[in-house]
């Protein structure tokens, strides 16, 4: 039997149990009109294709990690590889969540003829999670720094950097589960993971990181099944026209959403985490993004009833000075993250230059200011010096300074008697809608407001085994390592800003 | 408001090696137009407004041993365009999706 009477067969099989009702059965609802959708599965993938599929994509791959472990190839890209601790913890801990995600989906609202795919998809969120948990142990093993690739799960967790994936994919778990498909395989999968593990991998291929190029190309080619998952569900929601209104909801939310998450994400990796550069982070977003998935994609979908996204006009300007917001807070702040920096030169300036005109003139007086704090026996702190930390959005959790810190717009909206600070238009859209969802999340303050860094470090526990010297280091070969006693001396005491302007719930 | 402009752009990134390269020479000589560009990690083949048809029959001819659907899933790292996969050949079209029937692009 070929797999297209197998697919046929199987959706024959399905029935209704009578022991439990309809709702026991599906256990949560959704507000969408799914139930008498008859959508079109185009993998057609059961049990055994898949097993036999994985199978041939974990062969080929692990066969380059086995040689890898033997072989003494070339010399990985520091500047890369010391990224990567932060950016392989993020990745673990969004592949986790999909996979839980998917199992609730084909648990809820699955129609028959898509369920086979969620679970598959579940099974392959769990691999690519296993995937770069096999990287980060790699690395831990063979890089010259293993601290901090030790415990990239850990710091997943804890890091207020990684707060902009923890918050993006916990919103993305207890949504409607039919919007998890929307934020997940529409927007994660089909717009933005492209960009990330076929364009990025192009970048670990030229920095000499074998592992992430090829864990990155295997797992695209499973996303390449979920892509389709989310046309197949999309495609069925379409038929009825009394989801429009709710997908158009769906879309402008988790647009903006996965822009300030997964995009922020790309933006940082693709301008500061490579060396060797050949497109901009801004010039891959417009093509891959904008124009594959907005122009090939979305564009098409306007035929039955859906506008462009409701903050798009902000998405693509943002990408002017995206990268370079998000690296100011992620060196700015390097003693509470878990790896050594390299920070910008000259030749980084001259192309940041070439594509973002203007680049200097708004972010040299960073990098100044950077390189003139990286010696601990200077006792000075960039993050002192530049005037402590910004506020955090309660929605996105990023510091309020986007698009560019003299362009942004932060303010606050109260809830219960407390203030919540918005980065945005579009978190404040989402916060207005739905501030329950929000409000429960702890911010960097609510947790070290008043302490000393060094403390603050010392209990996020990135420490280094001689239990004095931190995982971050301001550069990569340092003269001398920074100690928690030299934190201590910059005595440096995380104090919360002052409030936004605060904004009336009864003005949008 | 920016206006979204639509295109008709159809592609398959392939990943890098030896299948890869096989596939992309063979897919060149058979669709007019198609745009071959290696990327280092992987290989993207384009081309606008028309089906690229994976037929894996040819592609094991040209490999010299028999070809499935689950290897060339192996190595097709993304797409974009409407895909369908059947028993013995991919294929992926513009993005079209008819109002009328969105289910059946």
């Amino acid at each position: 039997m070929n797999i297209s009477q197998a697919y046929d067969r199987v959706k024959d099989l399905e029935w209704e149990p009578s022991y439990i009702t309809a709702e026991e059965k599906a256990v949560e609802s959704t507000r969408f009109h799914i139930e008498n959708a008859r959508p079109n599965d185009p993998f057609k993938t059961f049990v055994r294709e898949y097993c036999e599929q994985e199978l041939e994509k974990d062969e080929r791959h692990y066969a380059l990690l086995e040689a890898s472990s033997r072989l003494s190839t070339r010399e990985p890209d520091p500047r890369w590889m010391e990224a990567m601790k932060f950016g392989l913890s993020n990745l673990v801990g969004v592949e986790y969540a999909a996979a839980r995600a998917m199992g609730r989906m084909a648990r809820t609202v699955a129609p028959v003829a898509l369920r086979q795919g969620y679970m598959m998809q579940m099974l392959d969120e769990m691999r690519h999670s296993n995937l770069e948990m096999n990287v980060i142990r790699h690395h831990m093993r063979t890089w010259r720094d293993p601290a901090g690739y030790d415990l990239a799960a850990k710091a997943n967790a804890n890091s207020v950097g990684s707060g902009i994936f923890r918050s993006m994919v916990e919103d993305l778990m207890t949504s409607d589960p039919v919007e998890t498909s929307i934020g997940l395989q529409v927007f994660i999968e089909t717009a933005y993971t492209n960009l990330f593990f076929v364009g990025l991998s192009s970048a670990a291929a030229a920095h000499g990181d074998d592992m992430m190029a090829s864990t990155m190309m295997t797992i695209q080619s499973d996303e390449a099944r979920h892509m389709a998952n989310g046309w197949a569900t999309l495609s069925a929601l379409l038929g009825d026209d009394r989801n429009i209104p709710l997908i158009q909801d769906a879309m402008d939310k988790w647009s903006w959403r996965i822009h300030c998450s997964f995009g922020t994400g790309n933006m940082l990796f693709s301008d500061y985490f490579v060396r060797q550069r050949s497109e901009s982070a801004k010039e891959m977003t417009m093509r891959w993004v904008m124009e594959d998935f907005y122009g090939g994609f979305y564009q098409k979908l306007e035929q039955f009833g859906l506008r462009p996204p409701k903050f798009l006009d902000e998405m693509i300007s943002d990408l002017d000075w995206m990268s370079h917001t998000t690296a100011v807070y992620l060196f700015g702040a390097w003693p509470v993250f878990f790896h050594r920096y390299d920070g910008m030169g000259p030749e980084d300036f001259e192309w940041f230059e070439k594509k973002y005109p203007g680049f200097y003139r708004h972010f040299g007086p960073f990098w100044e200011a950077y390189h003139s704090c990286k010696d601990p026996d200077e006792r000075k702190l960039v993050l002192k010096e530049l005037g402590g930390l910004p506020n955090f959005c309660q929605v996105c959790q990023r510091p309020t300074i986007f698009p560019r810190q003299d362009l942004a717009r932060p303010r606050a909206l109260e809830r219960g008697g407390k203030a919540y600070c918005l980065c945005s238009d579009g978190c404040e859209h989402i916060f207005r809608r739905e501030a329950d969802r929000y409000i429960g999340s702890k911010s960097f303050y609510d947790l070290y407001e008043g302490m000393e860094l060094s403390e603050v470090v010392r209990k996020l526990g990135y420490v280094r085994d001689d239990g004095r010297t931190l995982m971050a280091q301001p550069e990569l070969e340092p003269r001398r390592m920074w100690t928690l006693a030299d934190i201590s001396a910059c005595g440096y005491v995380v104090e919360r800003p002052p409030l936004p302007p605060l904004v009336d719930w009864g003005v949008p | 408001m920016i206006e979204l402009t639509g295109n008709d752009l159809v592609s398959a990134k392939l990943m890098a090696g030896e299948e890869g390269e096989v596939i992309a020479a063979l897919m060149a000589e058979r669709v007019a137009g198609l745009m071959v560009t290696d990327h280092e990690s992987y290989i993207d083949l384009s081309a606008v407004g028309c089906d690229l048809d994976f037929d894996m029959a040819a592609i094991g001819e040209e490999l010299g041993f028999p070809y499935s659907v689950s290897r060339f899933l192996a190595v097709l790292a993304t797409y974009k365009g409407d895909i369908e996969v059947g028993d013995d050949r991919v294929v992926i079209r513009v993005f079209s999706p008819d109002p009328a029937n969105p289910r059946l692009p």
